[in-house]
């Protein structure tokens, strides 16, 4: 397999949790250079090679050290690395921000994990007004090579305050790189390009996909920012999706499919920078667009694409591009509401039928 | 927007429901979370608030009678417009869930109007309601896109979109089903024939002295016309190959072949071929040329003058386009060299952007021939012995008898008309 080349979607095989590791960093190897990895084992091994491969890399958060994470990404990494390098903080994210924040100054290449990006917000001034200004205050003297990292988007029944999706919020911000991996294969090539670049980096990671299984090379690979990748093509409509909502409008036109419209599925990848252009030529086949995510609808990731869109390719347009995004309300705890609430399946299939006048 | 009101479960285990009594009648407006029925439930008479406003159209199911869930009880219109096929279409719905509809009849079709029951109140006048939107076309940006590479008349397509807007499929559907062509639907498409100016006020008869140029003209025809043997030889050349020719030269960018380029072109070919037309008459000897310096006649204010294509036969159709829009553009303005208009060795005389049948010119001396060219028109041709619809040019060329013969002008004729019927040549 070339590693260059996106593996399919599904796994060859489950992994059995019973008799092999679904964390750390140690994938279960297969025959022709591939592995098979769930994300979270994806991500542990690209903090893992990196942080082998640069010793200026170190790891800070709440209970990543002894406690291997709350998600165990950080799984053998204190016992790998050392309590230097892999480090428990207190609870306190805009302290441990504001230390990265300077470690990163003084030239090393400090990540961050927030238990969840829910709990970036006591943070939110170090990461506004100090990791994304810093470089171009002081006239390109301080980069700031920072990764912030945890999971992101709404997890099973843990209601309004623990499921926001932010790619909206931190993509508004100059000087923010925000990265919303949708694979394991992408996790991890993303994450190592994370890890080699100068800016800080929002790497939001979709709680749901933790558990997400897939074959990736063994062999070294990164993913560049600003690209994003074909899910499936299509030629009656494209729905653009993000993270999670991938899954979710894969499956969706797996059901178009059968009532004969053809979706093309564009994953972005990467929210800031976005390829517009990937999306854009998308769209100029098609002439329809539906954008998919789990942020709110106002000053959404869709709007922003919908925007584009009409600038880019106006002519090529024979509906207005839909939405489908998290509704505007505060997370319900009950699970049929919850349903209702997220950009499922049914409701990416309702707007992509009203794109398609059918 | 059409909206459909669909009869509520008032309660969770409510599956039917008396509408007890309608608060609204067609024509009323409503707004979002006003009453517009009461309905007895399983359980209890209950208020029916909408979600969705707009102005009462129809009411499918009358006050007293026994509603199911989702039956829809009445039609809601935003903007007036026209709710017929909405009304058949609900009133199938209906009849599917009424109870023992699982198997309805097959739905009414729209174009079968259904009787409507006289059961509704009809008591407002439904005129009331905002005309159905007419003004302009309704059509999506890649609609209206293609429909001008499809040559699809935008206005003679029905719009399946929301408000009838124009949506791609309808687009393409029409230029499948070759109805709205642009052009022939549309008469109003094609820009005005200008009208024909013949009617002005009288004026008193004047003499005007001639133009030194008007002088010279006048005498140099007068001796042509006089002093030369003319003849004539006529031909008629099937024009369809070449006018389709120049439309697909003329694609490509930067071009913008005439006829007459490609009448000059022809001519310098068949000089070359029958070089006794391509000459001058010296009094006791003729001077026979190589090269083919093509005369074309300009119109300037009042007069004329033959600007010259030199090496005519060397030069492809844009080269000769260019040149001849560049001495024309300078004989209009007075600004042609005499190297410029002296001493061609064939001469064309083009009043085919006239749409005139045929005409015959005078030999410019001392020159021995010129071709006079008519314009295309549309003729039936003869084609494997049936008459189809063609395009036809007629070309005259007036030969001197003192140096040509009557068998080298037809020759020379027959030669250009078959360059002329396969202009695939010209290209070479």
């Amino acid at each position: 397999m070339s590693a260059l080349t996106a593996p399919p979607l599904k796994a060859s095989r489950p992994i059995d949790p019973k008799t092999e590791p679904i964390n750390g960093h140690k994938g279960i190897l297969l025959s022709d250079g591939t592995q098979l990895v769930s994300m979270r084992i994806a991500l542990c091994q690209a903090l893992y090679e990196e942080m082998k491969r640069d010793p200026s890399i170190f790891i800070m958060g709440e209970e990543v050290a002894q406690y291997n994470g709350a998600y165990k990404v950080t799984k053998g990494l204190l016992d790998e690395f050392g309590a230097d390098r892999v480090i428990d903080t207190p609870i306190t994210e805009s302290g441990f921000a504001g230390l990265a924040i300077g470690a990163a100054m003084t030239g090393l290449r400090p990540v961050i994990e927030f238990m969840s990006w829910n709990f970036s917000f006591p943070a939110f001034d170090q990461i506004i007004s100090n990791a994304s200004k810093m470089c171009y205050m002081t006239g390109g003297m301080f980069p700031i090579p920072l990764v912030m990292r945890g999971p992101n988007g709404a997890g099973p029944r843990v209601s309004s305050q623990h499921s926001h999706a932010v790619e909206a919020l931190y993509s508004h911000f100059p000087g923010l790189i925000v990265v919303s991996p949708s694979t394991p294969y992408e996790a991890k090539g993303l994450m190592k390009t994370a890890l080699r670049q100068n800016n800080p980096v929002c790497f939001l990671e979709n709680e749901m996909l933790y558990n997400f299984e897939q074959d990736i090379p063994t062999s070294e690979y990164l993913i560049p920012f600003g690209k994003g990748d074909i899910k499936r093509e299509g030629t009656d409509c494209t729905i653009v999706a993000i993270s999670r909502s991938v899954h979710w409008a894969l499956e969706a036109a797996d059901e178009l499919a059968k009532e004969g419209i053809s979706c093309e599925v564009v994953d972005p990848r990467t929210v800031k920078p976005l390829d517009i252009e990937l999306i854009a030529n998308s769209v100029r086949k098609t002439n329809r667009c539906v954008v998919v995510e789990e942020c709110y609808k106002t000053g959404g990731i869709g709007a922003e694409i919908a925007t584009q869109l009409m600038e880019l390719v106006f002519d090529d347009l024979d509906a207005p591009v839909g939405r489908v995004t998290t509704t505007e309300n505060p997370m319900p705890y009950a699970a049929n509401l919850e349903h209702e609430t997220l950009p499922k399946p049914h409701r990416i299939v309702a707007a992509v039928k009203k794109a398609c006048y059918r | 927007m059409i909206i459909e009101q669909l009869v509520p479960a008032k309660s969770p285990t409510m599956t039917e429901g008396t509408i007890v009594s309608w608060r609204v009648k067609p024509g009323d407006k409503v707004k979002s979370g006003d009453v517009i029925a009461e309905i007895q439930s399983d359980k209890a008479v209950v208020e029916w608030e909408v979600l969705d406003g707009g102005t009462v159209a129809e009411i499918l199911i009358p006050a007293g009678t026994m509603a199911q869930v989702n039956q829809v009880a009445a039609i809601f219109t935003t903007k007036g417009e026209d709710v017929k096929e909405a009304v058949a279409k609900a009133k199938a719905t209906n009849a599917k869930l009424a109870p023992g509809g699982a198997a309805p009849a097959p739905a009414p079709v729209a174009a079968t109007p259904v009787p409507t029951p006289v059961a509704a109140p009809t008591a407002a006048p439904v005129a009331s309601t905002p005309a159905a939107l007419a003004k302009g076309v309704r059509v999506s940006p890649v609609a209206a896109k293609i429909a001008s590479s499809l040559g699809v008349d935008l206005r003679a397509v029905k719009g399946t979109g929301p408000d009838g807007r124009i949506v791609r499929r309808d687009v393409e559907a029409a230029a499948k089903a070759g109805t709205a062509k642009l052009g022939a639907a549309g008469a109003a498409a094609k820009p005005e024939k200008p009208k024909l100016k013949v009617l002005r006020a009288d004026k008193t008869d004047s003499d005007v002295a001639m133009t030194p140029m008007r002088l010279i003209i006048g005498k140099r025809l007068l001796e042509a016309k006089t002093t030369i043997p003319h003849f004539y030889v006529s031909e008629s050349v099937d024009a369809g190959a070449l006018v389709a020719l120049r439309e697909q030269v003329n694609l490509l960018d930067g071009f913008k072949v005439t006829v007459n380029d490609l009448i000059v072109r022809a001519s310098a070919l068949a000089l070359r071929a029958h070089p006794k037309l391509n000459a001058t008459f010296q009094g006791n000897s003729i001077r026979y040329y190589d090269s083919a310096d093509i005369s074309v006649a300009v119109a300037i204010p009042d007069g004329l003058i033959t600007p010259i294509v030199a090496k005519a036969h060397t030069k492809n159709l844009k080269q000769i386009g260019d040149e001849v829009r560049v001495l024309a553009k300078k004989a209009v303005d007075g600004k042609l060299q005499p190297a410029e208009f002296q001493g061609g060795s064939f001469t064309i005389s083009n009043l085919g952007m006239f749409g005139i049948s045929e005409f015959v010119a005078i030999i410019n001396p001392p020159q021995v021939a010129i071709l006079a060219v008519a314009g295309i028109k549309d003729e039936p041709v003869v084609k494997n012995g049936t008459v189809v619809p063609g395009k036809v040019m007629r070309l005259t060329l007036s030969a001197d008898h003192r140096a040509v013969d009557g068998a080298d002008a037809a020759a020379f004729m027959k030669t250009l008309r078959e360059l002329l019927e396969a202009p695939a040549t010209l290209l070479v």
